[in-house]
């Protein structure tokens, strides 16, 4: 289907030349029909003007001996062999162009490849997005049941932030990772907590500047994260004096 | 006695004239590019009326531990200094930071809190590393604008006397620092 609108679209890109190309045979031009047309033309003029007085007998007779004489130089020019040609190896041009234009297309590209409506993708991807949801909240309702005392209840929010945040939702894993925090400190968790926050409200807010702050504070001086949680206080502290 | 130009004269006069102006403009980039190669010229340079001239009259509290300093520490100066504007809300700055910890053993730097809270300078400079042997505070950014500053991080070569030497409204860079700072510090400590 989508080949024929293509075709249809090539066909009418190139609809302009086909109509002036038709449109040439009709008036066959060359220099020397051109010319001897003229000359018939002014000969006939010249007949004319005699005929109703406008000329004497001697100047027709010089011009009509001028004219016959342009006419025998006019009929030296090349006759027009050379736009029946250039007419054929327009219209090849014009076969061609769209072949081409297939061929490079089949040296890169993939005609057998099927269609790709975007409402299937669309669903799959909510139907793989409910799957996730169905986990995750599997995973937050067993962790709700562990007991306090559990230590492995720490690393199940740690599962929950890592998951959440894989799936873009900040807030829900800023919750699950400070649930884990309140469990356990730790200064890289911490800074991925008020990254967490920072990204659910778009901006540094001060939970998230006191939790970086304090992230830095208790870190070692080796940390990887260091810059970027130093530039995330910097935006923090200019954003609360400019707000 | 002159005679006006005959037209061909005129014409060949006004085909030339782009010409020169493209050669003109020509001319123009090509000293820029050569002052640019040899630190005659800088585009990012920002006109310093404070250039060697005497600091301006300023007085900065110090923040604790450190020493604050204001104008008669810095004309009683014998050996040049680094005087450098920061703030802890400034990206630039916290980039700048590790190229001012390498030059602290190799020049004195004096920091000037821009417009920034004392914790929040304090924190800053737990968290980087602090290069300065003293430090003052700008809170309301009065001596930022005496000493003419555009923005932070902004540097000011101090020489004894206290008279400005040289000054740059951009992050420094170890480029600079070998280049142009270190050397005239050492022109200024040997008069």
């Amino acid at each position: 289907m989508i080949w024929l609108s293509i075709a249809a679209l090539s066909l009418l890109a190139l609809a302009p030349a086909i109509w002036a190309l038709l449109r040439r045979q009709h008036v066959l031009h060359d220099e020397r029909t051109a010319a001897l047309t003229l000359h018939e033309a002014q000969l006939g003029e010249v007949e004319r003007d005699l005929t109703i007085g406008l000329i004497a007998p001697e100047e027709h007779a010089v011009a009509r001996l001028e004219i016959q004489r342009r006419i025998l130089a006019a009929d030296m020019a090349p006759t027009g062999g050379s736009t029946a040609s250039s007419t054929r190896l327009a219209w090849l041009g014009l076969t061609l162009t769209p072949i081409a234009a297939t061929l490079l297309y089949l040296t890169n590209g993939y005609p057998t490849l099927p269609a790709q409506p975007l409402a299937p993708r669309l669903a799959a991807q909510q139907a793989q997005a409910g799957r996730e949801d169905a986990i995750v909240a599997q995973l937050r309702q067993a962790l709700t049941t562990l007991p306090d005392t559990d230590p492995n209840r720490r690393q199940g929010y740690l599962l929950l932030g890592q998951a959440e945040a894989a799936r873009d939702h900040y807030e829900e894993a800023a919750q699950a990772w400070g649930h884990a925090l309140a469990l356990g400190f730790e200064p890289e968790l911490a800074a991925r907590t008020a990254e967490a926050m920072t990204r659910a409200s778009h901006r540094v807010t001060p939970e998230a500047l006191a939790l970086f702050r304090k992230a830095l504070d208790t870190a070692p001086k080796t940390v990887p994260w260091r810059d970027a949680a130093q530039a995330r206080i910097a935006q923090g502290e200019h954003d609360q004096d400019n707000p | 006695m002159t005679t006006p130009p005959s037209p061909p004269t005129r014409r060949r006069l006004l085909m030339a004239l782009p010409l020169v102006g493209v050669g003109a403009v020509g001319v123009g980039f090509w000293k820029m590019l050569s002052g640019m190669q040899n630190g005659a010229f800088n585009p990012h340079d920002i006109n310093a009326p404070v250039l060697d001239r005497p600091v301006p009259d300023c007085t900065l509290p110090g923040l604790p531990p450190q020493d604050g300093f204001g104008t008669a520490e810095l004309r009683a100066l014998t050996a040049p200094v680094l005087v450098n504007f920061f703030a802890s809300w400034c990206i630039p700055c916290l980039a700048e930071m590790p190229t001012l910890m390498t030059l602290k053993d190799r020049l004195p730097l004096w920091g000037i809190a821009y417009k920034d809270k004392p914790d929040n300078a304090a924190g800053f400079l737990r968290h980087s590393g602090n290069p300065f042997t003293r430090l003052g505070q700008d809170s309301a950014g009065r001596v930022g604008i005496d000493w003419g500053i555009s923005g932070v991080p902004e540097s000011f070569l101090v020489g004894p006397g206290g008279i400005i030497r040289w000054h740059s409204a951009a992050p420094l860079t170890e480029d600079t620092i070998t280049s142009t700072i270190l050397p005239l510090a050492q022109k200024l400590r040997t008069p």
